[in-house]
This record gives C-alpha cells, sequence and structure tokens, in this order.
C-alpha cells in the first residue's frame, strides 16, 4: 500500500466510537494490572530500590503508545487516567502520572497524526516523544512530591529514559503490527 | 450504608483537593503529618475504621525507604555529619528524607480516602453534573465493573503459561512470565472490548445525546456551605498564613 493511502487511513486525530471507548476503559485496566506486575518485579530489583522502575516505565510508555495508536483520541487519554487514578493505591506519585499520560498519549497520537506509522522510524520518534514528554512531569513530581535533589532526579530520568526509549519502541512495534494483524482493534 | 456514602461527591472532592493541595504548598513537615492525621480523623469520624488503608503501609515502607536511600547518599546540604568509604552524609539530608516521606503519605491519603468514600455511580453522576457526555461519565463504572473480570483473565492467561512451563520463580523467570503473558493478554482485552461495545451499542448505548439516571445530585444547603467554608479555610491557611 503506498505512504499516501496508508497515511489516510491512519492520520485521524480522533476516534469517538462506541468500541474506541470501551477500549479505552479495557486497556486502562490491562494498564493498572500491567503497572502492578512490573511495579512488583521491579521492586526485587536493584535499581527499582533506588527509585528507577525500568520494566515499569518501559511497560508504561508501551501501553501508552498502543492505546493512541489503536483507538486514538480521547480513548489513549482516557486509558491513560484509568491507570493514573488507580495509581493511588500504589503510588505517591499518583498526581504526576495524571499528567505524564495524558502528555505521553497526545504526543505519540500527535506523532501518529503526521507519519503512517508502518516504519521502524515512526515507532522511534513516537517513542522518544512518549518517553520524555512522560518522564519530564515525574521529574517535576519527583522533586516536588519526594523532594528528591534536582540533580539526582535529572540523572534518574535520563537512566529511565535511556533504557525504556529502544525498550517500548520494539514492543510497540511488534504487538501494533501483531494486533493490527489480527484485527481485533479496527 | 456509611455515613460518608450520604455526602455529595463534590463535597468530597473539595476535601481530598484541599488536603492535597495543602501538602503540595506546604514545605513544612508538620503540616504534612496534620494533613494525613486530618484525612484519617475524617475517615475515623464517617466510616469507623481505617482499614483501606491497611495494605498501603507496604508502599509507603518502601517508597520512604527509596527517599530516605536517595536523599542520605546524594543530598548535599549541610555540613558532613557522616563519612564511610567514599559515602558522606550530610546533615540536610535526614530532614528532606522525612519531608518527602511524609509528603508522600500526605498527597497520597486524601486521594485513597476520596477513591474508598465515593462510589463510581457517584462519579458519573458528578462528571454529569459537569455536563460531561453521558458516554464518557459512565466510563468511570464500567471501569469498576471490568477490573475483578480482567484480573481474573490475567490470573488465567499466567495459569495457562505456567501449565506450558513456564515458571514464576526467580526475577529472571518472572520476566519471562511478563513477556510470555503480554500478548495472549493483550489480544483477550482487544476482543473483549469488541465484544463489549458490540453489545452496548444492540442495547442502544450512544443512540442518544442525553440518557436518564435512576437519581440526580441535589447537594444541600448544608453541604454547599461545607464546601464554601473548606475553600475559606483552605485559601485562609495556604495564601494568608502560609502553614
Amino acid at each position: 500500500m503506498s505512504e499516501r493511502k496508508v497515511l489516510a487511513q491512519n492520520n485521524d486525530f480522533f476516534r469517538t466510537d462506541t468500541k474506541a471507548l470501551v477500549g479505552s476503559v479495557i486497556f486502562g485496566i490491562v494498564f493498572v494490572i500491567a503497572s502492578q506486575a512490573t511495579g512488583f518485579v521491579d521492586n526485587l530489583l536493584p535499581t527499582g530500590k533506588a527509585g528507577m522502575y525500568l520494566i515499569n516505565g518501559t511497560c508504561w510508555a508501551f501501553l501508552t503508545a498502543l492505546v493512541a495508536l489503536l483507538y486514538r483520541q480521547p480513548a489513549g487519554v482516557v486509558a491513560g487516567e484509568v491507570e493514573a487514578i488507580t495509581s493511588i493505591f500504589y503510588s505517591p506519585l499518583w498526581i504526576a502520572f495524571v499528567f505524564a499520560n495524558a502528555l505521553g498519549s497526545l504526543g505519540v497520537s500527535l506523532v501518529a497524526k503526521k507519519f503512517s506509522m508502518e516504519k521502524w522510524s515512526h515507532h522511534i520518534l513516537a517513542q522518544f516523544v512518549c518517553n520524555v514528554l512522560g518522564n519530564a512531569v515525574v521529574f517535576v513530581g519527583l522533586i516536588v512530591i519526594y523532594n528528591i535533589p534536582v540533580r539526582v532526579a535529572l540523572v534518574e530520568i535520563s537512566i529511565v529514559i535511556a533504557f525504556c526509549w529502544p525498550c517500548s519502541t520494539v514492543l510497540t512495534k511488534w504487538a501494533y503490527d501483531a494486533l493490527k494483524k489480527s484485527g481485533l482493534a479496527g | 450504608m456509611r455515613r460518608s456514602d450520604c455526602l455529595d461527591p463534590r463535597l468530597k472532592l473539595i476535601w481530598c483537593f484541599a488536603l492535597l493541595l495543602t501538602a503540595i504548598l506546604s514545605r513544612r513537615a508538620t503540616t504534612q503529618a496534620v494533613v494525613f492525621l486530618s484525612a484519617f480523623a475524617s475517615h475515623l469520624a464517617l466510616v469507623g475504621n481505617l482499614k483501606s488503608y491497611r495494605p498501603l503501609t507496604v508502599v509507603f515502607l518502601i517508597v520512604a525507604s527509596q527517599i530516605f536511600l536517595m536523599q542520605l547518599l546524594f543530598n548535599r546540604e549541610g555540613s558532613v555529619i557522616w563519612h564511610w568509604w567514599i559515602v558522606d552524609v550530610y546533615s540536610g539530608a535526614p530532614a528532606a528524607a522525612l519531608l518527602g516521606a511524609l509528603r508522600a503519605v500526605a498527597v497520597s491519603v486524601p486521594a485513597i480516602q476520596m477513591a474508598a468514600w465515593t462510589r463510581s455511580e457517584d462519579i458519573a453522576l458528578m462528571l454529569v453534573s459537569w455536563r460531561v457526555p453521558y458516554r464518557y461519565a459512565m466510563l468511570a463504572t464500567l471501569a469498576e465493573r471490568f477490573l475483578p473480570l480482567l484480573k481474573e483473565e490475567y490470573a488465567s492467561v499466567v495459569e495457562s503459561q505456567m501449565v506450558r512451563g513456564a515458571a514464576d520463580n526467580g526475577i529472571k523467570n518472572k520476566i519471562e512470565l511478563l513477556l510470555a503473558t503480554s500478548m495472549p493478554f493483550l489480544y483477550r482485552a482487544a476482543r473483549c472490548a469488541s465484544e463489549i461495545a458490540l453489545s452496548m451499542e444492540l442495547r442502544g448505548f450512544g443512540k442518544s445525546d442525553t440518557r436518564t439516571f435512576s437519581r440526580e445530585l441535589h447537594p444541600s444547603a448544608a453541604e454547599v456551605f461545607c464546601g464554601a467554608l473548606l475553600i475559606f479555610v483552605f485559601c485562609l491557611f495556604n495564601f494568608y498564613f502560609h502553614i
């Protein structure tokens, strides 16, 4: 299929049908379960003990991008907010997640509006935007809520972005192509 | 029925935000302690026990240990009070860590209280009262309904993978199990979303622009007065007394 045709099919920013709304809630719950499972594994790792949730961060970027790509907006933001509001039960940074999830999802949708999301480079760009925007908000949260020194928060966030960006890109491309091929989320 | 269920959700939201913003705006450890003690006191008065907070003790202990570890290792405020090999602990670190740990609790407790006090139907009604279209407002009830069902789905996916030979002991196996369960769980979630959306549309969801609910929110005069008083007290303490 030509690049222009693919772009014409994919470049809608909004999708408000019932399937997208229900999908946003269902994937929001998937997001919650995945965050709890990965958070548990992260707490066992030395990086998690120092407050760097690498697997959790990868899972966050992967699911944020996946929902925004499959169901677009406002589904991406709704799924993110379901996770953010549920995270009050397992993270004091929940208030940062409210903004991080919304911004990350909107960033992916903006990239998906411009590109067909058929190539690796499109996913690399989308994940870069998602990781940087989301982690920038978490950076502010670490300083304001946890009262962590700015330099320490900056180093932590940089390590998280450096790890999560490539990992979440591979996972998103792999899962998005598989789900699109299955026709389940169309 | 608990006493907290009778209150208007908007009043609970004002209470939650008043405590939350006080915790964020204040830089004193005592204010953080007052914030979460106020939340605990109000919870005891309206619900009668603090069971909702029990599972969070572990979470708060993990977060507090992380904050103390980072502050003690990397905070450079004040003078050196303890030295060992390459580790220097500065005098400003314990106070900064205590403030961070208390603020983490103070930010979480009012939000958990709001979630424990408010039913999803009330959240939907509150959103409808703010003119949010009912198709979006009802997503809160949908999320509450499907959370336990999807948890069961995930448990069954994990069980299926373990029957096929996946192990869940040790960090390496746990990470492998996460990867092995992710795609089947995503497929199930996507299929589940399609089926639920179809059955909702067949029942007329989204056909009309408005929807009639079995009850509506009508705040009493006392609730309106309490809400206004809370906003006044919040502004007074935060912007005049700078607590």
